[in-house]
């Protein structure tokens, strides 16, 4: 039964979500009153203005903020709900980050960057290596293991951050603008993962960018303006050129 | 998991090396500090106690047995021949010397004079391993012979005068009677003592009590009593018991304590010694403190500093997993480790001070003059060669205190990163 329902649930389902920020008495609906449904294996593109709630809408989404009132349900868990430490493993096991400005921990080398998931995971450092080496031969960073982010190209960099992403196989990925610090040759290099994984992999990803290329592969694009869903438009993606 | 965040931990304290110098080296200076000191108290106490070390109260007890017609305790233990040779068996006894009470009142009659003084029978072959120290006369006890505690003779008075000075006796001169009254019918009988000696004065125990010939004691208690007491039967009233080594003789006293034996030894004194270097060890070990709880708030510092420079790094560790714990962890780790490395160095720091000072006092004691450590309270030859000692316990409780301090330190700053909530640490500048 389990099997049969968790195919059919939508990966990501909100309800009336709001997040609100108080500046004294002055309020900001950074996130007003989204509703929307997102199926398993859909490719997301979330555009708008700047400051119209993209990353807030996605970090709510990704169990890193909480809303200060609605319903989300990611992958059949109402993560509204959960204490702290389901939040860690629902980050941990169902979401797989990617941030514009990588974030990856600068005194380690790519590899540990990429294993850092399963040093939360309790995986022994062997098993954490074993798979971080696979992972990165299999996206073709293997050159880079050993270089720390500051010898590593913008580029290289986001794709170790992607293959972080990737670590612990999470059915739902997000990307906060992965591409805004990138060249456009580079970018599209990471485009090109992006769509692989949910094309190939399965998987649902859901990707804010101002990148209008991005936008036109993508199944769906969701358009905010001040908190608020103004256009949400599914699309047969373009062809890859 | 744990090995692994502690494993990350030590990698991140070494990303700014001047700033981790900086701190450790307050940690050192802290624990140096405290070590010193608590040291320096080891090393007087040490002083103080070979002081009195000599002093043959320190290896002795004394032991009573409870008296037989407390029917509360049962199987009493009591003192004769039978079960003080077990008693002689106890690991740390060296001997044993059992005494009988006299009975009797006393009273010491010298012209017009009085005084009382209680009687010990002894077995005079065991005189010699009670160490006591003559003043006048000769260490013997022939039968009808009396030794005198050191003070016996000092308190004379005459009962018909009004002031009671009391007047001190030549007991070698003067004629001293005992006189010992009869418990059925007050008879009286004056019993011409014959001193053989006098002993040296303020040595504590026996300053007041004189000694007699076992037999003479159960001599008299049998006419004062009016009761016969087979020397088969003969239960002791108390016993003398030498220890091999004055640092048994707390351990001994208990082992009779637990026998059911009321105990008396000069543990009070000893006690009394420890409270003193106790109470200097807490006001010196304070003040070392004092240097250690700066050393805490330049933890706190640098591990607030850090957290502050790696919160976007919290918030990505939270993004792909961690749990609050495992981001306390990290940080605890890293504080506790300032605290143990800090504290490691200072107490190797401390043995090189400790080796330096007892090397120069050794120097300054064997040129005979003693003039070069002219500041410390008493003679250098006392110390020995340490006036710094170390108890192999007290490196450990240092590098302790340190890792402890330090986790102290860390942990409001730990506390504050593990709560950060993800999306602030990632929007952080
Ligand atoms: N911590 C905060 N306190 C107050 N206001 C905030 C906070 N975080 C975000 N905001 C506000 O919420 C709104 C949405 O911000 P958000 O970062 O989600 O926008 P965005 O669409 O991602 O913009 P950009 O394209 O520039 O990244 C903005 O008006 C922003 O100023
Ligand atoms: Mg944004």
């Amino acid at each position: 039964m389990a099997d049969v329902t968790n195919d059919r649930a939508p990966m990501v389902q909100t309800h009336n979500l709001e997040k609100i920020y108080r500046i004294g008495t002055h309020q900001v609906h950074a996130v007003a009153h989204v509703n929307m449904t997102i199926p398993r294996g859909q490719f997301v593109a979330i555009m708008g203005p700047s400051g119209s709630g993209k990353s807030t809408l996605l970090y709510l989404l990704g169990g890193l903020d909480h809303p200060t009132s609605g319903d989300i349900v990611v992958n059949r868990q109402h993560i509204n709900a959960l204490s702290a430490e389901d939040l860690a493993e629902f980050r941990r096991e169902t979401i797989g980050f990617i941030f514009q400005a990588f974030h990856l921990i600068p005194t380690m080398a790519a590899l540990e960057n990429v294993a850092l998931p399963g040093l939360f995971s309790g995986m022994t450092r062997d098993e954490r290596e074993e798979r971080a080496y696979r992972l990165m031969h299999a996206l073709g960073l293997e050159h880079w293991i050993d270089h720390k982010p500051t010898q590593l190209s913008g580029g290289q960099q986001q794709r170790v951050a992607i293959a972080r992403a990737l670590f612990n196989d999470p059915p739902l990925i997000m990307a906060d603008e992965p591409t805004g610090a990138l060249d456009s040759q580079t970018g599209a290099h990471v485009l090109q993962m992006l769509e692989r994984m949910a094309r190939k992999l399965g998987k649902t990803v859901v990707v804010v960018t101002h990148d209008s290329h991005i936008a036109s592969r993508a199944d769906r694009v969701i358009s905010l303006q001040d908190g608020s869903i103004i256009e949400d438009i599914k699309q047969l993606p373009a062809a890859i050129p | 998991m744990f090995f692994e965040l502690a494993r990350l931990a030590l990698s991140n304290l070494t990303r700014n090396r001047s700033r981790l110098i900086m701190t450790v080296s307050g940690v050192i200076v802290g624990t140096t500090a405290v070590m010193v000191l608590l040291s320096l108290t080891y090393g007087l106490q040490r002083a103080a106690e070979s002081g009195v070390g000599a002093s043959s109260a320190l290896t002795e007890i004394r032991l009573y047995a409870p008296p037989a017609f407390d029917t509360r305790i049962e199987d009493a233990p009591v003192l004769d021949d039978e079960t003080l040779d077990e008693l002689r068996q106890t690991p740390g006894v060296q001997t044993i010397i059992p005494t009988v009470n006299f009975y009797g009142a006393g009273e010491l009659v010298a012209g017009d004079y009085r005084s009382y003084a209680p009687i010990l029978g002894i077995d005079p072959a065991l005189l010699s391993t009670l160490d006591l120290e003559v003043d006048q006369g000769e260490m013997r006890l022939g039968p009808g012979e009396v030794i005198f505690g050191g003070q016996v003779n000092q308190y004379f008075v005459d009962p018909e005068s009004t002031d009671y000075e009391p007047v001190t006796v030549d007991i070698f001169a003067e004629q001293i009677e005992l006189r010992v009254t009869s418990y059925s019918d007050n008879r009286q009988r004056d019993i011409r003592l014959r001193p053989s000696a006098l002993l040296k004065s303020g040595t504590g125990l026996y300053d007041s009590f004189m000694f007699m010939p076992l037999d003479d004691v159960l001599d008299l208690n049998e006419w004062v009593t009016g009761e016969t007491v087979s020397r088969r039967d003969l239960r002791y009233d108390q016993a003398i018991v030498r220890t091999t080594d004055r640092e048994v003789t707390q351990d001994v006293a208990q082992v009779f304590r637990d026998l059911g034996y009321f105990v008396e030894d000069a543990g009070d004194f000893i006690r009394q010694l420890n409270n003193f270097f106790t109470t200097m060890r807490l006001v010196l070990g304070g003040i070392g403190g004092i240097a250690l709880i700066v050393a805490a708030f330049g933890i706190a510092n640098t591990m607030s500093m850090a957290i502050l420079e790696r919160t976007k790094e919290i918030g990505v560790m939270k993004a792909v997993g961690a749990r609050d714990g495992d981001v306390l962890m990290v940080f605890l780790v890293e504080a506790g480790l300032v605290g143990l490395v800090g504290g490691g160095i200072g107490v190797l720091i401390t043995y090189g001070i400790a080796n330096l000072v007892n090397n120069a006092i050794q120097q300054a004691g064997g040129t005979g003059e003693g003039g070069g450590i002219f500041f410390l309270p008493f003679d250098p030859s006392r110390i020995g060669d340490q006036l710094l000692v170390i108890p192999s316990e007290l490196p450990i409780f240092i590098i302790a205190v340190a890792t402890i301090v330090g986790l102290g330190a860390g942990l409001w700053p730990a506390v504050r990163a593990a709560r950060l909530l993800p999306v602030v640490a990632l929007r952080s500048e």
